[in-house]
């Protein structure tokens, strides 16, 4: 569904993601997880479109990013981290927005729309400014927006922050029945324990470069995601002291 | 803290000089000193235009024995330019800075915060009053003669107008707020009430020529007019002419209004700024929407947020509800329009056909104060990721931005051109051809807007007064417009002898509009492409 080959995007100097690829099949949920600035924000900001890379390739469902941007993002769904959306907009307002952009009908958007407001507990606020909107509020809209058009690959930069258990419970099990409709989930996350229950597979990602790819079982073995995370970040750091001074400089 | 707090202010209102929008990033000083360089340029001209003024009306009233009138009139149009001037900003700034939140979750008292923004509502108002009061004191100092205690008054009497002025915008932003916190439909009330402000301002200003017409003739009656209904101007006029009793009043009065304004808003701050307003708390069913094509979903959310922002309509639309008012006071008053544009181009040798060409120009004038299309790239801000994830193009986005500028402005200037073209006696074809003209001329104008708003984004403002108002793109929009139009009409003076004005608008009409199909190409193609890679 998602394939990202030799990704490569550096800001001026800064290679911020390096030759960067993964492979996700459908009906995967797949867990991206690194360090702040790790690359994660960049490498999903680049697949959905909103920033333009270096090298590379990124095809969803077989469209390049690239080569028809358009026709991809009819494809994909994004949450960003921070979901700044209209504030002079309504919630309702909104969704018909993105209901209209994406080609929803009338009698369809209508039912996803109450049906998915109400698994959110946020029908009674669609009529609200969305600027009167918690950061929850704004983040159960942008899910709502997300599902509502029933993308084939949905992309979420750290979904759970901001959204109170019951909330993030839901999404879970959102999220698992969508991929067993065929469709595929990538998403960034801190919260490790969630990336080991929910993810088929995960990436991690240290300074622009994959470090460990696969199911879940061939990341972490008998231990912990946390364990095989901690480890390598230690691993990192002693092979990052063990280096001549110079050969840090370069 | 507070030294900090302002010194913020300023940056955000002055970041456009040290901060290259296009690039995000800080101007060389070559650049910096440039930007301070056209702004001052753009200041002198202000300021020498109301040393003229002050020349032309000093020197009669001096003659006469009646300084104090003098500077009676000037603090009135002084105190007026000044509220005209930071009115339309003072509401937003004081209340809808996008930090308040952030402020107010530290350890800063409101009031600290709310000086802060005065201060900066202080700033504008001493720029807009002070390119009148300072040029009249130089006047004064060049051509007449005063007491010392006259000039040093003079010279505070800047200051302490402009805290006067100060207070009234601050008092007229706390009455907005206040009433539209407690509104449904707040945005449309911003804009009547300052619409309402507006008209009051022009209708004084109307009577106000009428009045100075006779100010010598009748001046023994003006002065007890002025004495009784205008009381507070003549006392500044006293003060400035160094009468100490009248100083301290003007002075004494602005100390307490000042204090008054200052507890009253920081009263009231954190009640404003952290209430809801009545559609953000409406709760309950709402009404299902209606498929739409992705075209019109994108026109409708430019038109929402033009519709949902008092300072986007006010600062980006005025021409919108000014060029049908004055169509109708045109259609009211045909007969004194007509002779009063006949004397004012009586140099214009068969003034009649040129009435097609002076039609254009108002229309397109009133027309070209809007500048819709300008601001709406950088209004994206925070929002941008949204259509750049949208299964949309860069040009279908453009596209709905231009369109809004076209569609709003459209009407009016339908409406405008044929109603002057009826008072001013044009024939049936002319008034199609300028009315057609002046189409195109917004077509071209919006175009041109949205070129600059694109090639010169800015998407790190706080408020939306920034990109609206205090931004320079607004100026070279304006500025670039108003040159092309100058050439495109002034460039009839080769060919005066050889065909008609409107042989010549229809020429011109032409260029226009293959300059608005290469705009557009632009904005289509390049243009499309800059969006998507911002």
């Amino acid at each position: 569904m998602l394939r990202i080959d030799h990704f490569t995007k550096s800001y001026g100097s800064k290679v911020a993601v390096d030759d960067l690829s993964l492979h996700i099949q459908p009906g995967e949920i797949y867990g991206f997880i690194g360090h702040n600035g790790a690359g994660k924000t960049t490498t999903i900001k680049s697949v959905v479109g909103i920033l333009q890379f270096d090298e590379g390739e990124i095809s969803v469902d077989g469209v390049s990013v690239k080569a028809d941007p358009i026709g991809c993002k009819k494809k994909i769904a994004y949450i960003p981290d921070n979901p700044d959306l209209y504030e002079y907009m309504t919630g309702m307002q909104y969704l018909n927005f993105v209901g209209d952009i994406y080609g929803v009908s009338t009698a369809d958007r209508k039912e996803r729309i109450h049906a998915l407001a109400d698994t959110f507990e946020l029908t009674g606020d669609l009529g609200q400014l969305i600027s009167a909107y918690s950061h929850g509020m704004k983040q159960k809209l942008a899910i709502i927006a997300a599902w509502m058009h029933e993308p084939k690959l949905i992309i979420m930069d750290e979904p759970f922050v901001g959204l109170d258990p019951k909330a993030s419970h839901i999404l879970k099990e959102m999220m698992r029945e969508m991929c067993d409709k065929g469709c595929a989930i990538f998403f960034s996350t801190h919260v490790l324990e969630v990336a080991e229950k929910l993810c088929d597979k995960v990436a991690i990602i240290k300074s622009g470069r994959l470090m460990r790819s696969g199911t879940m079982e061939e990341v972490k073995g008998d231990t912990s995601l946390e364990s095989v995370f901690l480890e390598m970040d230690e691993l990192n750091a002693m092979a990052a002291a063990s280096k001549p001074a110079g050969e840090m400089e370069g | 803290m507070l030294k900090a707090l302002i010194k913020k202010q300023f940056k955000e209102c002055f970041r456009s000089y040290y901060v290259n929008g296009k690039k995000n990033k800080s101007r060389s000083k070559a650049g910096i000193i440039g930007m301070y360089v056209l702004f001052t340029l753009l200041m002198l001209f202000l300021v020498a235009a109301f040393f003229g003024l002050s020349f032309l009306m000093g020197d009669p009233l001096f003659e006469a024995g009646y300084p104090e009138m003098f500077f009676a009139v000037i603090s009135i149009i002084s105190i007026a330019l000044g509220v005209f001037g930071s009115v339309f900003n003072t509401y937003s700034a004081l209340y809808m800075a996008k930090d308040n939140e952030q402020l107010l979750s530290m350890p800063i008292p409101p009031s600290v915060i709310l000086i802060s923004r005065i201060a900066l509502v202080f700033g504008l108002s001493l720029l807009y009053s002070g390119i009148v009061w300072i040029p009249a004191m130089a006047y004064v100092l060049i051509f007449q003669k005063l007491p010392a205690l006259a000039v040093v008054f003079g010279i505070l009497l800047t200051f302490i107008i402009t805290l006067f002025v100060t207070v009234l915008t601050c008092a007229l932003g706390w009455i907005v707020a206040l009433i539209a916190s407690r509104m449904k439909n707040r945005s449309f009330l911003v804009v009547i009430l300052t619409l309402a402000f507006l008209g009051a301002y022009y209708y004084v200003c109307f009577n106000m020529s009428t009045f100075l017409e006779g100010f010598v003739v009748n001046i023994r009656q003006i002065l007890d007019a002025f004495k009784k209904w205008l009381g507070l101007f003549y006392q500044i006029g006293l003060a400035a002419m160094g009468d100490v009793r009248a100083m301290l009043f003007f002075t004494g009065l602005t100390a307490v209004t000042i204090v008054a304004c200052l507890v009253i808003l920081t009263k009231t701050f954190n009640m404003i700024v952290t209430r809801a307003p009545e559609t953000a708390r409406n709760k309950g069913p709402v009404k299902d929407g209606i498929a739409r094509s992705y075209k019109t979903a994108l026109f409708m959310k430019e038109l929402k947020h033009f519709t949902s922002s008092p300072t986007y309509m006010l600062n980006a639309g005025l021409g919108i509800a000014l060029l049908p008012a004055i169509a109708i006071f045109a259609l009211y008053k045909q007969e004194l329009i007509r002779d009063a544009v006949t004397t004012a181009f009586i140099f214009l040798p068969q003034v009649k056909q040129f009435f097609p060409a002076i039609v254009f120009i108002m229309v397109s004038m009133i027309g070209w104060l809007d500048a819709v299309s300008t601001p709406s790239v950088s209004l994206e801000g925070k929002t941008l990721w949204i259509s750049h994830v949208l299964p949309v193009s860069g040009k279908d986005v453009l596209r709905a931005k231009l369109k809004l500028h076209v569609v709003l402005n459209l009407p009016s200037a339908i409406f405008g051109a044929v109603s002057l073209g009826y008072v001013f006696k044009m024939s049936a074809m002319d008034i199609l051809v300028v009315t057609l003209y002046s189409c195109l001329f917004i077509w071209f104008s919006g175009a041109f807007g949205l070129v600059i708003g694109v090639l010169r984004p800015n998407f790190t403002w706080t408020s939306e007064t920034m990109p609206i108002k205090s931004s320079l793109n607004l100026v070279i929009a304006w500025l670039g417009t108003l040159l092309v139009m100058a050439i495109l009409l002034g460039s009839y003076y080769f060919f005066w002898e050889k065909y008609s004005v409107m042989v010549h608008l229809e020429i011109t009409a032409v260029i226009t509009a293959v300059l608005s199909i290469l705009l557009t190409r632009w904005l289509d193609t390049k243009g499309a492409a800059r969006f998507e890679s911002l």
